[in-house]
């Protein structure tokens, strides 16, 4: 399934934050996620992995990237 | 009760639907029909409607305007969903029957059908029916959409079989895929023209563990609807649906 399931990696835990998010926007300091079905999450954080082949995942986790 | 209708591609889920539906209208009850083939687009005319219902799709804006509709929370979004809250221009109607559409693949290079699968998916799971009514999933062909997890929101499986090797080998596949779920699955056979052959498909299927509850004869009727693109009713093909959806309900009353 091409739509993924993001997450933030928090350090002690992998939080989901939204299911079947079709659009991922870049700002300021996060995203913003939106889904299929028209929900919106702005979330702070950087990108960990992205997984686009088995579980469809996007990982973010706190601060910026390395 | 949420039925999926399951099967080789060819082995006769939209006549299947097509016939259960129109029983099911004869019975008083009130009968939706998924229509979630991405590929093929007749089952509306087999329902005995002029045009088809505006696909689902459309509510999120359709593949090409998918980005911009996005930005808006539909009815899609809501936790639950009852048939009343289904956009009229959505739903189509005739005689106590109910059709929507999901989407279909309608351009070449216009990519993969994953938001159709995750909007079926939600569809079905928030889909809430009240006790007399029942949703028939004319599903796609094969075993992809359990894959996808399409199949959760379902409440059984009726696997749609007919006299080859190849349709043998997928309702095996089904069958182990929809256990895997814990949702029950049960065969009809179709196109049969002997007793022999439905012996020897029933012997088939049982020893794969799959319990057959009707049987659809080869009908000239249903042959010639389907070829002239015209609603399926009447003939013995239809009286044979009448057991198979007698079967169903009393299956269900004991389930409850």
């Amino acid at each position: 399934m091409c739509l993924s399931t993001v997450y933030m990696n928090s350090g002690y835990e992998e939080k989901e934050i939204m299911k079947d998010v079709a659009r991922i926007e870049a700002e300021g300091k996060g995203f913003w996620l939106i889904n299929l079905f028209g929900e919106r999450e702005f979330i702070e954080g950087s990108i960990q992995t992205v997984d686009l082949m088995d579980e469809h995942f996007v990982m973010l986790r706190k601060g910026k990237p390395n | 009760m949420k039925i999926s209708v399951c099967g080789k591609g060819g082995s006769g889920k939209s006549v299947l639907t097509s016939l259960l539906a129109n029983e099911a209208i004869s019975r008083g009850l009130g009968i939706l029909v998924v229509d979630s083939d991405e590929s093929n687009s007749g089952l509306f005319k087999m329902l005995g409607f002029e045009k088809p219902p505006i696909p689902l799709m459309e509510l999120i804006g359709g593949k090409k305007r998918l980005k911009e509709k996005m930005r808006n929370p539909n009815v899609l979004a809501e936790s639950h969903l009852s048939i009343k809250d289904i956009p009229s221009q959505h739903l189509i109607r005739r005689n106590g029957l109910m059709l929507v559409s999901i989407g279909k693949i309608l351009h070449s290079l216009e990519g993969c059908a994953c938001p159709m699968g995750v909007l079926n998916r939600e569809f079905l799971k928030k889909l809430r029916l009240s006790e007399n009514e029942i949703a028939i999933i004319d599903m796609e062909a094969g075993v992809e959409h359990f894959g996808r997890g399409i199949d959760e929101g379902i409440d059984r499986v009726l696997l749609v079989v007919e006299p080859s090797f190849e349709s043998l080998t997928v309702a095996e596949k089904i069958k182990g895929l929809a256990s895997g779920m814990n949702k029950p699955v049960s065969a009809v056979l179709n196109k049969i023209d002997s007793e022999r052959i439905a012996h020897k498909l029933e012997g088939e299927l049982k020893t794969r563990d799959i319990e057959v509850i009707g049987t659809i004869p080869n009908d000239p009727l249903v042959f010639e609807a389907c070829l002239e693109g015209q609603a399926i009713g009447g003939g013995k093909a239809f009286h044979a649906a009448g057991k198979v959806l007698g079967n169903l309900l009393s299956e269900n009353r004991e389930m409850d």
